[in-house]
């Protein structure tokens, strides 16, 4: 690269986390032929641990041997060495060290110059960087000096490094009927070894609370006591995201709030060598709410045979116009109205919301489904049926007095003669 | 004597004074034993009945005063190790011998004890009802080893030395090899103390030749003895310490997992009339188990290792159910039960401890973490080393928390209150914390308190050195390093210590050379041996 002669060299190495060394344990009996000898040489190896010394977890620091890769998220680190092949003094050091990526050059250190460095000096630099790109970075040092003879001399070395992805994450949304969102995140370990995931987390976007399914009840994470992740294994995380109050009574909002959050992950690998990644604003589809909107609002989970229950349904006008609505209800099988067909409602305001309760008797037993309601916008003539608003569990009980009070309790099973 | 030094873990590191002391009586059983194996090359074929009976009637004679003598110096170190448990937990099976005079007999029977497989145990029960001379085994059940290697191996840090410094420089070099020892036991220990490994593996290859098991004879029949396997096992476990693991593999081969019938006593009924178990020692069996994974075939050793434990956990189930350890229901003394109930309990941690060390060549962490979640929640395990194990285990992961927790976990193991100054190894575990946060200053500092407590520690000195680097303090680093190695260099100039100031070398001049040089002339004065891998790092 450099075709001049130079007073100074500059060597560079990567400062990944150091390995813990240990020994190689062979022991014998002391009746073995060996005697105590094999057992006395690992006792005295110094990357022996006193008192677990057949065992390999060692304590003994050593410094990384081997080229090991760099993942996005990750810190480079790197020494950077500037020492002198001259007898003769050199003045005004400086040593400036960028990094190219692909689309920008970060300056990573620029030192004060060292005014006078002699034959046995050398100026460290230790960089610090957090990749955040992948593909091909060059790490460039330029080394700038003036000979005894007061000449400017510069010249420079560059590093290819080649920074890989770490993880894959992928997400699936689902919209709950409820307005609840549901995000699964599949987060797979694509590196060449075992992470620890230490922290992933769902950064929500503000129109959201979320609720981590991660954890069982007790506080413990679902994957066990240790998040650890083999090579091209994959943990899947599941959010549920509640829209906050404001959010859920707007439903143009609601539909529009597309922006779910981002994920944050934290990761370690050997000997603690952390990264962290943060994937992007993700996006779900909003839903299609449509004009009108009904949506269950109270339901019993039982109800007991030939007994008149109720049920709250929640109507929201979702367009920029009041809306005059008709209520039908239509005879399904199971289910008996007891209620008024063909009403008329009150004009119902843009984005306004109306709770509307529906009485019914089940002549079936069995689990049903609420349907046969029916709106009719009359200024559209358009219908909306709604066909599956909700399942009650229709029992059949001889010990109605007991079971009326607690009939929405999920614990009341019904009890047989 | 042993009092003074008394052992740390009593079972495998006993103290060493007994080797110069047994040497004289071992050497002349074994001479015995020599001289009869000789007397029958073609042995194999039991055609010399009387000749059999004759040495099988003399053979005892000689051991048990062996026997009885280890027995006298386990005592001793009972006196001295008594109420310390065992840092391992490997409580030492001689520790509590009364030196009668049936005592080696049973001690032998106890070390000895094995199950074969179905296949083998079926073979040693023909060949032991057959009518003498009458059974014959197919070949494929005979061990049939021999040396591999074509030459001595030669004296690498002395071609290092003469290539890099100069036929002077190498003439100067003084080091014990198979020439200057007696040719035979004595001189085989004599040169593994000296660490002169490769001299020691050269005189293995001419002692296994007196057994016809040399050069060459890989393949053909011989006769197998406590003495010949011995050997072997010296001769594996050194070319497994020098690793070179290719040779070991392939000349460990014959052996497989040391189950074929010919390597049990029963096969030889003339000979050891009535002995049972197994010729080759424990410690050969958990070293070929440990082979293949240096070959990089861990899940071989996996395999391997647990067939052991599992034999391993046989035999202390048999011994609980009030059999022997192969499940002969032969009587055995109460407090010779609960011997071997210690003896095998020790070999059973000692085969999870080799787990853990193959599930981390496998970076299996899962498995490492369970197996010693296993030894820690032994009875009289010592909790606060292996939960420190643990702690640098979890490190190793990366799973920072854990860690942590394991290592203030061991703390409170140790009994000391809350307030007590940290001792040693917190604080060399405090340090290693560091390091995973990548605060290598405050890393520095637990070292360098760890140091104070043990000023000639080279661990901590190299740690110190490692630190100082990525503090970026290039200078200093190699200073303590080089520091460490002036103070103390017989155990300083060891591989790892050498590969980090090699790569220190490396970073801070174009004159690294002639650094590595001066590092080479110390080996060459101070080592009998280096490993291959930091010969080329130095003069390359």
């Amino acid at each position: 690269m450099e075709t001049e002669e130079h007073l100074l060299a500059l060597k560079v190495m990567r400062l990944t986390r150091p390995m813990l060394a240990t020994p190689l344990p062979v022991t014998c009996d002391s009746k073995d032929l060996p005697g105590n000898l094999l057992n006395n040489a690992l006792q005295q190896d110094p990357t022996a641990v006193h008192g677990a010394e057949t065992l390999c977890t060692g304590q003994f620091l050593l410094l990384p041997q081997s080229p090991v890769n760099i993942y996005l998220g990750e810190t480079f680190s790197s020494y950077i060495c500037v020492y002198s092949e001259t007898k003769d003094v050199v003045n005004n050091v400086t040593v400036k060290v960028d990094l190219q990526t692909s689309s920008q050059r970060l300056p990573l250190s620029m030192n004060p110059p060292t005014e006078t460095l002699s034959s046995d000096d050398t100026v460290n630099v230790v960089i610090h960087h957090e990749v955040k790109e992948i593909g091909t970075h060059i790490l460039v040092c330029e080394v700038s000096y003036q000979t005894i003879t007061g000449n400017l001399m510069t010249f420079r070395k560059f590093f290819k490094i080649q920074v890989m992805k770490p993880l894959d994450v992928k997400t699936k949304f689902y919209n709950a009927e409820n307005d609840d969102v549901y995000l699964e995140a599949q987060i797979q370990n694509i590196t060449n070894g075992p992470i620890c995931l230490e922290k992933v987390n769902l950064d929500a976007s503000h129109l959201f609370d979320v609720t981590s399914l991660n954890v069982t009840p007790t506080g413990d994470s679902v994957f066990g006591k240790t998040q650890l992740m083999h090579p091209q294994t994959v943990c899947q995380f599941l959010y549920c995201l509640t829209p906050s109050e404001k959010l859920s009574s707007d439903l143009k909002s609601l539909r529009g709030a597309t922006n779910i959050g981002k994920l944050d992950i934290v990761w370690r690998s050997n000997l603690g060598e952390r990264g962290r990644l943060q994937t992007c604003q993700m996006q779900r589809m909003g839903p299609d709410y449509g004009d009108i909107r009904m949506s269950v609002v109270e339901i019993p989970n039982f109800v007991v045979l030939e007994e008149l229950f109720s049920i709250k349904c929640k109507i929201i006008n979702n367009c920029e116009r009041t809306v005059d609505l008709m209520v039908y209800l239509e005879n399904v099988e199971g289910i008996a109205w007891c209620d008024i067909s063909g009403r008329k409602l009150e004009p119902l305001p843009p984005h306004s919301v109306k709770i509307l309760e529906f009485k019914c008797i089940p002549i079936l037993p069995g689990l049903k489904s609420i349907a046969g309601i029916k709106l009719l916008d009359t200024f559209l003539k358009r219908t909306y049926p709604y066909n599956d608003l909700g399942q009650v569990f229709v029992m059949v009980n001889d010990r109605k007095e007991e079971l009326d009070d607690d009939s929405d309790d999920e614990d009341a099973y019904p009890v047989s003669a | 004597m042993s009092e003074i030094n008394k052992p740390s873990l009593s079972q495998y590191f006993g103290a060493e004074e007994n080797i110069n002391l047994d040497n004289g009586i071992n050497d002349t059983s074994n001479k015995i034993k020599d001289i009869q194996l000789n007397d029958e090359p073609n042995a194999v074929d039991k055609q010399e009945p009387e000749v059999c009976r004759l040495f099988s009637e003399s053979l005892p004679q000689p051991k048990d005063p062996t026997a009885a003598f280890f027995d006298l110096i386990g005592n001793s170190h009972t006196t001295g190790s008594n109420g310390l448990i065992s840092d391992l937990g490997i409580t030492s099976n001689e520790d509590v011998y009364s030196p009668r005079v049936a005592v080696g007999s049973e001690a032998d029977r106890r070390r000895d004890a094995w199950i074969p497989s179905e296949k083998t145990r079926q073979c040693l029960i023909a060949s032991a009802t057959a009518p003498p001379g009458t059974y014959t085994v197919d070949r494929d059940m005979l061990t049939m080893p021999g040396v591999l290697l074509e030459e001595d191996l030669g004296d690498s840090v002395g071609d290092a030395v003469s290539m890099c410094l100069g036929e002077a420089e190498a003439a100067q070099r003084r080091v014990l090899n198979a020439a200057d020892v007696t040719q035979d036991e004595r001189g085989l220990r004599e040169l593994v103390q000296a660490g002169a490994f490769r001299s020691a593996i050269n005189l293995t290859a001419r002692l296994l030749t007196i057994y016809g098991q040399g050069r060459g004879r890989s393949g053909f029949q011989s006769k197998h003895s406590p003495h010949s396997l011995q050997l072997w096992f010296t001769r594996i476990a050194l070319l497994v310490k020098t690793k070179a693991f290719n040779v070991a593999q392939a000349e460990a081969e014959p052996f497989g997992t040391l189950d074929k019938p010919d390597l049990y006593y029963q096969f030889y009924p003339e000979m050891y009339k009535g002995r049972l178990g197994s010729i080759a020692s424990f410690s050969f069996r958990l070293l070929l188990g440990e082979l293949p994974m240096h070959c990089g075939k861990a899940k071989d050793s996996l395999t391997r290792l647990f067939n052991i434990l599992a034999t391993v956990r046989q035999m202390i189930g048999n011994l609980k159910r009030g059999v022997c350890e192969d499940g002969n229901p032969m009587e055995i003394t109460e407090s010779d039960r609960a011997d071997s109930l210690r003896l095998w309990n020790g070999r059973e941690v000692r085969v999870m401890h080799s787990i853990v060390n193959c599930a981390l060549s496998l970076k299996h962490y899962d498995l490492a973490t369970d197996i010693l979640g296993q030894l820690i929640d032994r009875e009289g395990a010592p909790r606060a080393t292996l939960l420190s194990a643990l702690g640098r285990l979890h490190l190793q992961m990366g799973h920072v928390a854990s860690a942590e927790q394991c290592f203030s976990e061991a703390r409170e193991a140790q009994g000391f209150p809350q307030n007590a100054p940290l001792g040693f190894r917190e604080l060399v575990d405090r340090g290693l914390l560091a390091v995973a946060q990548n605060s290598f200053d405050d890393a520095y500092v637990s070292f360098q308190q760890a140091s104070a407590l043990e000023p000639s520690n080279i661990m901590i000195l190299n740690n110190m050195g490692v630190c100082l680097l990525y503090g970026g303090h290039l200078k200093e680093a190699i200073a303590v390093l080089e520091s460490a190695i002036s103070s103390n260099p017989v155990h300083a100039l060891h591989e790892s210590l050498l590969l980090n100031l090699c790569t220190l070398y490396d970073m801070e001049s174009s004159r690294g050379r002639m650094k590595k040089w001066a590092l080479l002339r110390q080996i060459s004065r101070y080592q009998a041996d280096a490993p291959t891998s930091i010969l080329e790092k130095l003069y390359g």
